[in-house]
This record gives C-alpha cells, structure tokens and sequence, in this order.
C-alpha cells in the first residue's frame, strides 16, 4: 500500500483586527506589542529629558517649578527602567527565543498575554499621576523613604504600578524559563543555545530572584503610608537605611536585568558580521552566570555614604571590583571575535560596535564609583547620573536599536532603509557623548545631581549636555521612521537576511511566519 | 527525556509503535532548577524576614508556587504518548493527553496512512484514514519522524 503524498496542505491561520492584538496569544504578536509600546514609551520618557535638559540649559529657574523638575526625573528614571528598557528586552525575548531554540510558541501561551497587557495599566497609572493634584511622584525613582512615606496620592499609585509591573515581569520570567528549559528543539542542549537565549534565561532568573523583594519593600512602604505600620518610619521606630538594603537588594540585580539581554544581543551580532563564530561560547555562558551571582552581593556599592562600618564598605569595594572581572572577559570575547573577522559595517554591527566601546566606558567609570573613597566624594553627583547613562544608554538602548535593526527584516519581511539607519547610528551615538561626557566633569566638579538650579560654573557643561540632548532626542525620530518605513514596505529580505547569520531563526521565512516550527527542527 | 519514535517488532507485522513528546529538561534538571529558585527565595525573604521586613515572605511563597504550579502544569504533558499496536488484523490507536487516555480501534486490512508534506519532506502531517475519517498521528514527532512513522505504517497496514 502507497502512503498518499499531497502538498500545500491546510494554511497559515492568521486573525486579524483589533481583537488579535487584544487577544493574541501568539508569541511573534506579543513580542510585536512589547515593542511598540516600549518605543511609546520611549518617546514619553525621551520628552520628561527633553524638559530637564531644557531647564538645565541656564541657570536659575526658567521652564519648570522644582517640584515639577523633581517629577520629571523621577518618572523619567522609572519609565525608562521599567516601560522601556525592560519591555524592549522582554519583547526580544518573546520574538526570539521561540524562534531561537525551535518551539512552536511559548510555554504559557495564555499567560503570556496577559502579561503584557498589565504593562499599559501600569503605564496609565503612572502617566496618568501628572493630572492628579500634587502632581507625579518627586521622590526619585529609587523611592527612599521618608520622602516616598509623606507623599500624595501618586506615591500610592506608584506602588500599585511598580506592584503590577513586578508581577508581569515575574509572569514573563516563569514563562520565559519554562520556555527555554522544557522546550527546545531535540539535539539543542543547554551548550548549544544561542547566547541571547543564555543571557535570557540568566535574566529570567535574577527577576524571579528579586521581584519578591520588590514588591514587599513598595508594600511596606504602603502600610507604612496607611496602615500605620513603622517598617522604615524613623518617628515610630523604623529604619530608613533598611528600605536602602532591600530596594538595592533588588536595584543591583536589576542593573544586570537590563544589561544581560544586551550582552546576549550583542553576542548574536557580533558574531554575524565578523562572519565567525563568537569567541569563547563557553566562557561567555560562564561569565554571564558569574555576573549575575555576583550582582546579589554588592548592593551595598549604592550605600556607601549610610553610615557602613569600614568591614562593610571593603567588602562591597572589592566585590563590585570583582565583577569587572567577568565582564572584561565578555568584552574581551567580543573583541577576539572580531579579530581577523570579515567585518563589515551595517547598522547593527555599528551599533554593537559603539555598545562594546561605550559600554566599556560606562564600566570604567562604575569602576572609578566602586572605590569607597571615590564614592563618598562623587556619590549624588553627575559623575553617577554619566556612569549610569552610559551603561543604559550606549549599553541597554544601543543593543535595543542593533537587534531592532538585526532582526527587523526577518520581523517585517523588508530590509529597512540602511542610510537613514546610519544617519541615525551617527547622530545618536555622537550626541550621546556629547550629552553625557561633560556631565563626568560636572560630578567630579560636585554638581549634585536630581537640582532644578546649579551654580553658574556649571553652565558651559550643561549646556554643551542640553544641544547632546536636543540632538540625541531628535535623532530618535529617524528610528521611528525606519522601523515604519519598514513596515509599510521595502525591499524583501531574504530567509538568511544577514550573510554570516546562524541560528535557526534564519531558516525560517522573512517575515516569520505566524506559526513557525510546529514540527521541531533537529538540531545538529 | 528524547522523544521520538520506538518500534518494538513483536511478529513478522505486528508490532507496536510509540512516539513521545520530546521533553528538553531532565527530572534531574528539573528538581535541581526548583531546588535553586526554592533556596534563592527562602533564603533571600528569610534573611529579610528576620531583619524585621517579613512582608517578603509572602511574595516570595507566592513566586514559588507559581513557578511550582508551572513546571508542574509542564510535567503533566511528559508522560504522553501515541501507540500504535499492531495484532493480527487489529490496530489499536492508543493516546495519553495529561491523564486522559483514548483507544481507537481499526481494521489493518482497511486503515490507510497518509503522508502530506508542504514541500518535500517539510512540514508534513500524518494520519490514519478509515472509513473516510482520519485521525492525526505524530503530534509529537518532527518532519523527519513523521515521515519515518508513514513509512513503517506503510509496510504493515493492508491484508497480506
């Protein structure tokens, strides 16, 4: 008896409207809406800087009240950190590593959506706190007490927003473990995963390790705030300093949060376009676990100037110095590989390129604020805020534009326009340094950061920063325009966009198609 | 745990035939992962909880159970299976769904396997027709598998 043979059996089922984006639950749709909306939200963030730098161009008071600056940095740094950075990456995430280790979707499909869908709630609320009467939160996004115990009605409605973006992010990572643990194609072991992957499931990992911490301290300080309870209220007894311990308990862990996904992207590029394997796979893997057990035991580093007994200070001193360690081998590893590569320069290798120098950069200046002394003199200065910046800007958000522009095609199925993606490269990566280089000499003249008005050496600096800043928020507008650009059309990129790409998210069509591998691929 | 497909020949034609999920993570790997979160997050909310911020305590139970409740709601679909067993004139389809498990009986003589692929040897789908109905089979095995499966049926299914 002969097995029938057909072909083109059954189609690719694909809903369409409002209700698929609402009700999706498909992997590449919410991986698309993260996406979108941590580019919304960028511009929403991007516009709180655009003010600061506006009010910081002069001294005195010109645009904006001092309670309304305050406003405006605490939700910047929040926005940023948790509606853009973190969605971005979690974005990636579900886009990618479906199609990375050959699962037809997500562990958890279901939760999966509604995962994503807590993020606008909280997102409105927070946004929304500018038209409540006091106005936004003002206590920084750090949310110390006592500031964050005496506050209005939006410090309440921080804390339900911080409250429901933790539990998305412990969503995400439960799904995101499940995924990468249960699901990967046969004859894909743990040591041939692709290095986003890897740093994904690292990630994954530390937010459930830190979450729980998260969400008691904000709930403390809820019932501190209505239940009469002293958890860090010092008039009844509590301890101020302990709200510190256990918000960097979590904030350090965090900075790794946003900075992991990063290397792993930066580890897929690099690669790709040095048409050579990435040097030291293994060591890589290595690094990243040491990273991120390292980033639970130096929390302290944020707290040097509480009030720590000298045991304490060393011990956090030379840990945090520790974990430069690790980190010189990945940007060694990066470096190695592409030495002797065939390197060629589109937009994503440019922008891995600017990450792996500018990173670096924002490493050595964290090394500089790891040494006690140092840090007692620089703490709450500029020289933090260009530390920080050039961690997450030319770090976080630059790997966020290179895998935008890496994967774009296989996402939309175009190549997007390559000019205007240097054009935006060029731009952005110039008046980032413009914006955040001089603020490195403003910390080490003193000038206190989270201030409205500043004394009138400052002013050169700042406004040398301010054009930055200007330009860099600009530029920002070109990315908009390529991804939509993108979107609308172009030309059609190919299954294998990028010439040295490996992985199996390159055997798949350009745009992926909306169910992919629901027959696992064998992986040699 | 591998999956695939296992033959086990027990006659010139009969036989019996099992596929299995593949499952990417060990038991081992399993208990060693929930072992690591549990030691993580209780000695994380303990040290706090004596430290007097007890309230991490709960939220550290509750991320527990969730990752408890997903891994188990993961382990449920390990054990499934199809079997296909091949006795004389009788094939019985057998599947395991969680805990549900479903028998179907046919006639060899009249069963057909069919083998449908978009292109040659990608995205292909298997199936058992008779009496003008098909029932699916392979759910868990990949191109090369399914081919593989059609080919075996193949040989045994029709009167001899």
């Amino acid at each position: 008896m002969d097995a029938t043979h057909a072909h083109d059996h059954g189609h690719d089922h694909h809903p369409s409207g409002l209700m698929r984006w609402v009700k999706t639950t498909n992997h590449k749709d919410i991986g698309t809406l993260y996406l979108w909306f941590a580019l919304i939200m960028f511009f929403f963030a991007g516009s709180l800087a655009m003010m600061i730098r506006a009010e910081l161009f002069e001294p005195g008071m010109q645009f904006v009240h001092p309670e309304f600056f305050n406003q405006l940095t605490t939700m910047h740094g929040l926005i940023m950190i948790f509606g853009v950075i973190m969605p971005a990456f979690t974005g990636f995430a579900n886009w990618q590593v479906p199609l990375m280790i050959g699962a037809p979707d997500m562990a958890f499909p279901r939760m999966n959506n509604w995962s994503f869908w807590l993020l606008p709630v909280a997102a409105i609320f927070l946004i929304g706190e500018f038209f409540l009467p006091g106005g936004a939160v003002a206590g920084g996004w750090t949310m110390y007490p006592p500031l964050f115990i005496q506050g209005g009605v939006s410090y309440d409605l921080t804390i339900f927003a911080v409250h429901i973006m933790g539990a998305s992010s412990i969503m995400g990572s439960i799904n995101i473990i499940t995924t990468i643990l249960n699901m990967r194609a046969p004859g894909m072991t743990m040591m041939k995963m692709p290095m986003f992957v890897w740093t994904w499931l690292i990630t994954a990992y530390l937010l459930i390790a830190t979450m729980p911490v998260l969400a008691g301290a904000v709930t403390m300080l809820l019932t501190d705030r209505h239940f009469g309870t002293h958890f860090f209220n010092a008039a009844g007894g509590g301890d101020p300093v302990m709200f510190q311990h256990i918000f960097w308990f979590f904030g350090h862990p965090e900075v790794y949060i946003l900075i992991l996904p990063a290397f792993g992207i930066i580890s897929q590029i690099i690669p790709t376009f040095a048409r050579k394997p990435l040097f030291g796979y293994a060591s890589m893997v290595y690094a990243t676990g040491s990273i991120a057990i390292l980033s639970f035991i130096v929390w302290g580093h944020h707290m040097f100037t509480v009030g720590m007994p000298a045991a304490g200070q060393l011990f956090f001193m030379y840990s945090t110095m520790l974990i430069a360690v690790p980190t010189g081998v990945k940007v060694f590893n990066w470096v190695a590989t592409m030495w002797k590569g065939s390197m060629t320069f589109e937009t994503p290798m440019l922008f891995a390129v600017a990450f792996v120098c500018l990173f670096t950069m924002g490493g050595f200046s964290g090394l500089v604020l790891a040494i006690t002394p140092v840090d007692i003199q620089l703490q709450d200065t500029y020289y933090v805020v260009a530390h920080f910046h050039y961690v997450l800007v030319s770090g976080a958000l630059f790997s966020i534009f290179a895998g935008a522009y890496y994967w774009l095609p296989k996402w939309t199925g175009h190549m997007y326009d390559e000019k205007l993606g240097k054009l935006h490269f060029w731009l952005s990566v110039i008046s980032m340094n413009i914006l955040f280089f001089p603020m490195h000499f403003l910390g080490l003249a003193g000038m206190p950061r989270r201030v409205p008005d500043y004394a009138l050496q400052f002013t050169q600096f700042n406004q040398i920063a301010s054009i930055g800043g200007f330009i860099f928020g600009a530029s920002q507008l070109i990315f908009l325009i390529v991804v939509l650009k993108a979107v609308r059309g172009g030309a059609k990129a190919t299954d294998k966009v990028w010439e040295g790409a490996e992985g199996l998210e390159w055997t798949v069509p350009s745009p992926a198609p909306y169910h992919t591998f629901e027959t696992a691929p064998m992986v040699k | 745990m591998y999956g695939g497909i296992q033959i086990t020949q027990t006659g010139a034609v009969d036989c019996c035939i099992t596929a299995r999920p593949n499952c990417s993570l060990s038991r081992s790997g399993k208990i060693l992962v929930l072992a690591s979160f549990f030691l993580i997050l209780s000695v994380t909310a303990g040290v706090f909880a004596m430290m007097g911020a007890w309230p991490i305590l709960p939220f550290a139970g509750l991320e527990m159970l969730a990752v408890l409740l997903a891994f188990y709601q993961v382990s449920c679909h390990e054990r499934d299976y199809e079997r296909i067993t091949i006795e004389g004139n009788t094939l019985v389809l057998e599947r395991r769904d969680n805990v549900r498990v479903m028998r179907s009986e046919y006639n060899r003589c009249w069963a057909q396997v069919v083998l449908q692929c978009r292109s040659v040897g990608q995205q292909c789908r298997v199936a058992l027709r008779s009496h003008g109905a098909e029932q699916e089979l392979g759910r868990h095995l990949n191109d090369e598998q399914r081919t593989e499966l059609a080919h075996q049926l193949e040989r045994r299914l029709g009167c001899q």
